[in-house]
């Protein structure tokens, strides 16, 4: 989804060019279909002789088109309102981890991750409602595809379905160190406190991947609990997560406004 | 109506051990449970109908509820938040009205708790105990 997110930056650009394109060939083709063949520019003769029969048709087409453009970038979601998005993570990441000096931007982070019940074919699991990441702050490890259940049973799985069931900010610090040589036992243990399954801590560390120390998410509310946010950290404590609430006080009603529009 | 009083978000995020699934993890009130600012004072000047009203990070519309005898309550609507108390302050013995009032106040406060969400009427229990003073001085302390 946060890959997504770079495909719907570039289909609003291209769809901004070709939407002032659209309009620049209708006016053309405006003044073609009423243009005197004879009194024509030579290079143009040729173009406003094929245009002339067909004008109608253009005039209708193009401002269809338009149409058509604008729908889909506003169903896409403008790609401004994410990149602000964007920015507001890094602001809060600034915020949690300001004066920390063994952070870095894959092992540090804060996600926004969506709540949402049904989405066909795209997210698991497809029925009974999940949690995944639309936007997370730097410029790594952004290709996550990671889902969490999150239903409305209550039933729900990491830190961010678990702060969504619960609408309450949950912390979790000193979660264990794993390495590639991790133990069964630390590795269920690592599941139990992070409320994940042991298969997918288990995946995580023979993938040699790093798994973050200490968690904490952060409701996100749009006239309802829409989300969550998730700081991430390889520090076993986020001395500094009481300026969440500080962040929240100056950007919380910025991100709903964001929110309602994507 | 005196003017709306900034809440320290740090003396009310209320962090505490609780079991979650069976794992003690550490709580803080959600941010949207926390008012961001209060005020107290009469509805209009000269009206007999004393307001405390909480102000939030996210708007939403309320809906009105009886709390008790001349008591009424703007809890919101998905939200249960607690969002504005109004009480008619002539029903009240003129002789004892602060006392009367912040008992008032208190009774109703925990009829909400069943109506409201349990953090939000925990957090503006904690603002009203914790700013008598500043909600209650105008009117209260010039009777």
């Amino acid at each position: 989804m946060m890959g997504a997110n770079r495909w719907r930056i570039w289909v609003d650009r291209i769809g901004i060019a070709f939407e002032f394109l659209c309009l620049l060939a209708t006016a053309f083709v405006g003044w073609a279909s009423k243009a005197d063949l004879t009194k024509t520019p030579k290079p143009l003769h040729g173009l406003v002789e094929f245009l002339q029969p067909h004008a109608v048709w253009f005039l209708i087409g193009l401002p269809i088109l338009v149409l058509i453009l604008q729908t889909a970038r506003r169903l896409l979601g403008r790609a401004w309102y994410w990149r602000t998005i964007k920015y507001l993570l890094d602001e809060m990441r600034k915020e949690v981890f300001d004066g920390e000096k063994k952070v870095t931007a894959h092992s540090d982070r804060v996600t926004l991750f969506r709540r949402k019940t049904t989405k066909i074919g795209l997210h698991w699991p497809v029925f009974g409602g999940c949690i995944f990441p639309v936007e997370r702050s730097g410029h790594l490890t952004r290709a996550s595809r990671v889902r969490f259940i999150a239903k409305d049973s209550g039933k729900a799985e990491g830190i961010a379905g678990r702060t969504w069931a619960n609408n309450m900010v949950i912390y979790v610090p000193d979660l264990p160190n794993l390495g590639r040589d991790a133990s069964m036992a630390e590795i269920e243990n690592y599941a139990r406190l992070g409320f994940v399954p042991v298969r997918w801590v288990r995946r995580q560390v023979k993938r040699g991947k790093s798994l973050p120390r200490s968690i904490c998410g952060i409701p996100v509310e749009v006239e309802g609990l829409w989300g969550v946010i998730v700081i991430d950290s390889c520090l076993p404590r986020m001395r500094k997560i009481n300026n969440v609430y500080e962040f929240y006080d100056r950007y919380a009603g910025v991100l709903s406004k964001l929110l309602k529009e994507v | 109506m005196n003017e709306w009083l900034k809440v320290k978000a740090e003396a009310l995020m209320n962090e505490r051990k609780e079991i979650v699934q069976g794992v003690r993890v550490t709580v803080f009130t959600s941010p949207y449970d926390l008012p961001i600012a209060f005020r107290g004072g009469c509805e209009r000047p000269g009206s007999s109908v004393f307001v405390i009203e909480f102000r939030y990070r996210d708007e939403e519309s309320v809906k009105r509820e009886s709390a008790g005898p001349n008591i009424s309550v703007d809890i919101g609507v998905s939200s249960g938040r607690l969002h504005r108390i109004s009480i008619d302050l002539e029903s009240f013995n003129a002789n004892a009205v602060a006392l009367d009032f912040e008992e008032a106040v208190s009774d109703a406060l925990k009829q909400l708790n069943r109506r409201t969400t349990v953090r939000n009427s925990d957090v503006t229990q904690q603002i009203i105990s914790q700013n008598r003073a500043d909600i209650f001085r105008t009117e209260l302390h010039s009777e």
